[in-house]
């Protein structure tokens, strides 16, 4: 437990400063403040909004924007996690620190999974708190009327889980080819084809369906977390991360 | 006494291609052990082998008398080692070894001691990718000596390396054997071999040809000396005739091999009865890198 610990830590000091770990966090600030600087700037010819601010106004262009852009994000910040030890020959001093290699590839799957959450989390209450803003500054909007908090949780969970088998998926590709565009490439072809399949009844079996689950689920107000996309991503999970353990093993160095 | 390293019998295969054939290395405590060979000998696959990087069968591996595979992560505490020149490029100097304590718990003052002992106290704060070749391979000594472990294992430490960086890195060799700790390297720099090692391997085709003290490996092998003559067969007939190994290299020039047993002496008592004019004698020194080539065209 000692050694993990102590591991965890020096995963942390690495990851740091490590730009693709920084993307999942400054991107949807970035997102956010856009759509919130629209909304101030469109309140102008309204007197009552009719409808569900959360949904029309915020909701939907910012989420939207999360499952577009989230797996293309986490393929560039789980390469950039493989990369700070491929690239200069780094897993050489890994592999021979004093700890077992199961424990240092369990480290860091423990890192993405918890980079993952807080940038999921992060991302919740970023949407949470410019509704609340909103509720507050500009109440012919009614945000305040609208508690939309169980229908977003259960979208971020459901997004958490999806984007944390994307993740592994991704490790996995990117231990497997070592190379940046390879992987980043499948992430972003995978999303566009994705999203073109959408209607497709059984896309929730398709990796990257993460767009597919909003389309479906969010726009129908869903508060479930098991929904088949979810189940078939806790399954992938299990798979991706069986196959990155596999490949980090007995990488090359 | 137990060695501090040692290799029973062992082998590698890359591609079905042997690269290591049973390798019996015998490196004893407080040594310094300068591993050579030409590239593509094995040098490195032998090094990935004793730390673990490359999967060594069960009882092939001992260190301090321990075998490896079982004991793998309890050796490693006491093991240190530069196999190429990884780091974080990321952080600077300081955060990389920092990153190193978080598992050994060395302490901050030991960070500071060896960034001081390598020389990068100075531009601690600085960024990997700022370091000039030389200081990458101190970072790395540094990071490979955080632990003080007993036996540091390097991969050619000196490569890449200007005169005053391969200086620096002798000395630091030469300071860590006075207190006590094992040296394992392997390089193709001979002279600083020569300068700096206790004992040496040379592998050649996955075979160890040689493994013993340096001072016995410069006497054992014979010396070398060419005359430069106006008569050379004469010459070489009475050295042959003398049990002398000569032969005649060129229309002027005799070469003529001592053993253990002929002295210079002789072969200069010898000369002096040859009915021929002498123009010039060349004596060539045993160095490492006669004698390493030596052993090696035999092979």
């Amino acid at each position: 437990m000692k050694s993990m610990i102590d591991l965890l830590q020096s995963e942390h000091l690495k990851i740091r400063k490590n730009w693709g770990v920084w993307l999942l966090f400054i991107v949807p600030v970035v997102i956010t403040l856009i759509i919130d600087i629209n909304i101030a700037m469109s309140h102008s010819g309204i007197t009552n909004f009719q409808g569900n601010p959360w949904m029309s106004k915020l909701g939907q262009p910012l989420l939207l924007m999360y499952v577009l852009l989230f797996p293309m994000m986490i393929a560039l910040c789980v390469h950039s996690l493989f990369d700070l030890e491929y690239s200069r020959m780094n897993f050489k001093r890994l592999y021979v620190l004093p700890v077992s290699k199961r424990m240092i590839i369990w480290a860091k799957f423990i890192v993405v999974v918890e980079i993952l959450g807080l940038s999921t989390l992060f991302a919740y209450w970023l949407l949470m708190l410019s509704g609340n803003f909103f509720a507050s500054t500009l109440p012919k909007y009614h945000f305040g009327d609208f508690d939309m908090n169980p229908v977003f949780t259960a979208f971020f969970v459901r997004m958490f889980i999806i984007c944390l088998s994307v993740a592994f998926l991704q490790y996995a590709l990117s231990s497997l080819f070592c190379k940046f565009s390879v992987p980043v490439g499948i992430a972003c072809v995978g999303t566009v084809i994705a999203l073109i399949a959408s209607p497709w009844k059984y896309i929730y079996i398709f990796p990257y369906n993460l767009i597919a689950n909003y389309m479906k689920d969010f726009t129908s107000e869903s508060v479930a977390i098991l929904t088949p996309s979810v189940i078939v991503a806790l399954l992938y999970l299990v798979v991706f991360g069986a196959a990155t353990y596999l490949f980090l093993s007995r990488i090359k160095v | 006494m137990t060695n501090a390293i040692e290799t029973r019998k062992l082998v590698w295969a890359y591609q079905k291609q042997k690269v290591l054939n049973g390798i019996d290395l015998q490196v004893p405590k407080g040594a310094i052990y300068g591993y050579l060979g030409r590239n593509g000998a094995g040098k490195t696959s032998t090094i990935k082998l004793l730390m673990g990087l490359l999967p060594a069968k069960r009882n092939s591996v001992y260190f301090e008398g321990k075998e490896f595979v079982a004991n793998r992560e309890q050796i490693l505490q006491k093991v240190g080692s530069l196999i190429g020149d990884p780091a974080y490029y990321n952080l600077s100097a300081k955060e990389n070894l920092q990153v190193l304590d978080d598992i050994y718990h060395c302490g901050k003052r030991r960070i500071m001691e060896m960034l001081e002992i390598t020389g990068l106290a100075d531009d601690k704060d600085k960024k990997v990718p700022k370091f000039s070749t030389g200081m990458k391979q101190r970072l790395g000594i540094a990071m490979a000596l955080l632990h003080d472990p007993d036996v540091i294992i390097l991969d050619e430490p000196m490569n890449g390396l200007d005169p005053e960086g391969i200086y620096e890195i002798r000395e630091l060799l030469l300071k860590l054997k006075e207190v006590g700790k094992t040296i394992f390297f392997s390089s193709h720099i001979l002279d600083e071999m020569e300068k700096i090692c206790t004992h040496v391997g040379i592998l050649e085709r996955g075979q160890l040809i040689y493994q013993g003290t340096l001072t016995a490996l410069l006497k054992d092998v014979p010396k070398q000396v060419t005359v430069l003559c106006e008569s050379p067969e004469t010459v070489c007939s009475l050295f042959t005739g003398q049990q002398f190994d000569a032969y005649v290299e060129q229309s002027n020039k005799v070469s003529v091999r001592l053993n253990q047993s002929q002295s210079f002496g002789d072969f200069i008592r010898l000369l002096a009865k040859a009915d021929t004019t002498v123009y010039n004698i060349e004596s060539n020194n045993s160095s490492l890198e006669n004698i390493y080539l030596n052993l090696t065209s035999n092979v």
